[in-house]
């Protein structure tokens, strides 16, 4: 049954058909002709698939990103990271990683990132006598670090479809998060000099002040977020309500840069962004239901089992396929075909879930940042007016930090478990 | 004809967006409130957990329309890129059938699950369940509108020889 179904989904997606429609498609045929099943359970399967609460979150973390960059709030934070790093040599290009670990502080969304501060960025680093494609590079590799550090639309996505603790993978991504901050800024001091990377004036304390000053509101969002996830006053979902409505009343009430006529357009594109996953996730609802029934989890694992038993080099596996896979298929698609076959494994394996969850979205980040098939390449791209194959070339040096993290947190748990066991021991 | 039926589905797509708007905007609402009303007036809205989720399955779907509309769901296309010019309009023709055949299914199929869940009801909200599961087929509507008028568009371009924007 399992072959079939796979089989079916497969052509019909290499033949063009939009991947939720093909799945759909896919699982319908296979129900109808190999499985004693009512193919009803397909539309009943598509509506609980996204009745979630956990899911919940992904528009409003998408709607956050999205006022942020429509309220001029990027410039803010932009202006803010240079006053601390600007005088350094590449301090525009270290200011554009500071200025990405802060908007992943906000927005959860490695594309959303490359396309609203990628756009300001690049233009600065630019007429500052940056290399564009480099400029470029630097921005897709930055991006990458938006998921990680909470909030994470991925990390939503797997924590509903794993079960496991939203609060728990946010808290996770901490330290993996800023390990690739650090590691692509040890990278641009690297080439600095070779590139011959300008900086800026010393800033007086003064304008570090006012930048401090104008950004403060800005820099409240993940302190809001975290904290009241941490007090236990809200749930990840409802803070990212939370966050959205403060965004909201930021861009509209104090910045004045949103007007009312502006809000219905928001609002549709902000929807119409997120059914572009939530679609997928609908129709792949159906799907895992097979694999449950086909017990592809088992075959899975027993498949793997007779190979080795070492969980190290059963990661090892996984993360080369997933880096393999990355470069080849969007991430979003990959994270929702895949937690539900690799999460049975890992339990097997005695992996912790939120462990596995931080390897599984940090590997599949770098997916967007690599070519052929590599979201914020496209975006970057597209948004600057950068040849799609300079970029992809470029960006090659700037990956392999994350890949070097990746490898980390993979080997040493403890990067990841750390913050959360400490934070939230009992939840 | 194909005029006729792109004109449909943008009037279809003015629909969606008509009712996306409040929905969208009320369902953000509910679940600021309903942090609100349990941090600040210490008094939980039991009710507002269902009414999200029912917001959320709306939007999705409604969003899901509207970018069927863009033409921008996810897809591989490094096929239709690989081939020529003729077969390309071949192959997204045998696209849209099905894609309208899919929409099709959802609209018949997600009917007889309304029908099916008409008499049980959400235990806070006291509504019928039919209003989770109508989205679906409800939606399913407008995205067999959009699937159709495009299948037109593309059937003129592959039997005129002309880009598909150009044949419409």
């Amino acid at each position: 049954m399992i072959a079939p179904l796979l089989i079916c989904f497969v052509v019909l997606a290499v033949f063009g058909v939009p991947i939720a429609i093909g799945m759909g498609l896919a699982v319908i045929v296979t129900m109808w002709l190999l499985t004693p099943f009512p193919v009803l359970g397909m539309v009943q399967r598509m509506t609980t698939g996204v009745d979630s609460f956990v899911l919940i979150a992904i528009p409003f973390f998408m709607l956050t990103g999205r006022l942020m960059n429509a309220g001029g709030i990027t410039d803010r934070l932009l202006r803010f990271a240079r006053s601390l790093v600007g005088p350094i040599r590449g301090g525009l290009a270290h200011a554009n990683v500071i200025a990405n670990m802060i908007l992943a502080g906000m927005s959860g969304s490695a594309v959303a990132d490359a396309g609203g501060l990628g756009v300001v960025v690049i233009k600065a680093m630019h007429e500052q006598g940056y290399r564009k494609d480099l400029a470029g590079a630097i921005t897709v590799a930055a991006s990458t670090i938006g998921p990680i550090i909470p909030p994470s639309i991925p990390m939503v996505i797997y924590g509903a479809m794993a079960e496991v603790s939203v609060g728990k993978l946010f808290l996770g991504g901490f330290i993996p998060g800023i390990l690739m901050g650090i590691g692509l800024m040890i990278l641009i001091w690297g080439f600095s000099r070779r590139e011959n990377m300008p900086r800026d004036h010393a800033y007086r304390l003064r304008e570090v002040g006012e930048a401090l000053w104008e950004a403060c509101l800005a820099l409240l969002t993940p302190i809001i977020l975290i904290g009241g996830i941490l007090s236990g006053i809200f749930t990840p979902t409802e803070a990212s309500a939370v966050a959205a409505v403060y965004a909201f009343l930021l861009s509209f009430c104090i910045y004045r840069t949103i007007h009312l006529r502006d809000i219905p357009s928001i609002v549709v594109d902000t929807f119409a962004t997120t059914a572009v996953v939530t679609f997928i996730i609908s129709a792949t609802s159906g799907f895992s239901y097979l694999l449950i029934i086909g017990r592809i989890g088992n075959l899975l694992v027993e498949s793997v089992l007779s190979l080795t038993r070492n969980p190290y080099l059963v990661l090892l596996i996984i993360n080369v396929a997933l880096l393999i896979l990355g470069c080849l298929m969007e991430a979003g698609v990959l994270l929702i075909l895949l937690t539900p076959i690799l999460v049975p494994l890992a339990k097997i394996l005695g992996i912790d879930l939120v462990h596995f969850g931080l390897i599984m979205v940090l590997n599949l980040m770098i997916g967007v940042a690599t070519p052929p098939v590599g979201m914020c390449l496209f975006v970057v791209s597209e948004a600057n007016n950068i040849r799609l194959e300079r970029l992809m070339r470029e960006v090659i040096p700037w990956v392999l930090p994350l890949i070097v993290v990746l490898f980390l947190i993979t080997y040493f748990p403890a990067l990841v478990l750390t913050v959360p066991n400490w934070l939230m021991p009992t939840r | 004809m194909v005029r006729a039926l792109m004109r449909l589905s943008d009037w279809a797509d003015w629909i969606v967006r008509i009712i996306l708007v409040p929905i969208g905007a009320l369902f953000i609402c509910v679940v600021f409130l309903g942090v609100l009303a349990r941090y600040v007036f210490q008094a939980p809205m039991v009710s507002s957990v269902e009414l999200s989720r029912l917001g959320f399955v709306w939007s999705v779907f409604l969003g899901a329309a509207v970018t069927l509309k863009n033409e921008r769901h996810t897809q591989f296309a490094f096929l239709l890129d690989a081939v020529g010019e003729r077969a390309r309009r071949a192959m997204r023709v045998v696209i849209d059938l099905l894609s309208a055949l899919f929409c099709g299914f959802l609209i018949v199929k997600g009917a007889q699950m309304v029908q099916a869940v008409e008499a049980t009801y959400f235990p806070a909200l006291g509504w019928s369940q039919l209003w989770l599961y109508l989205p679906l087929p409800f939606c399913a509507v407008f995205m067999f509108i959009h699937t159709v008028a495009v299948l037109a568009r593309d059937v003129l371009s592959l039997a005129s020889g002309r880009g598909a924007r150009t044949a419409a």
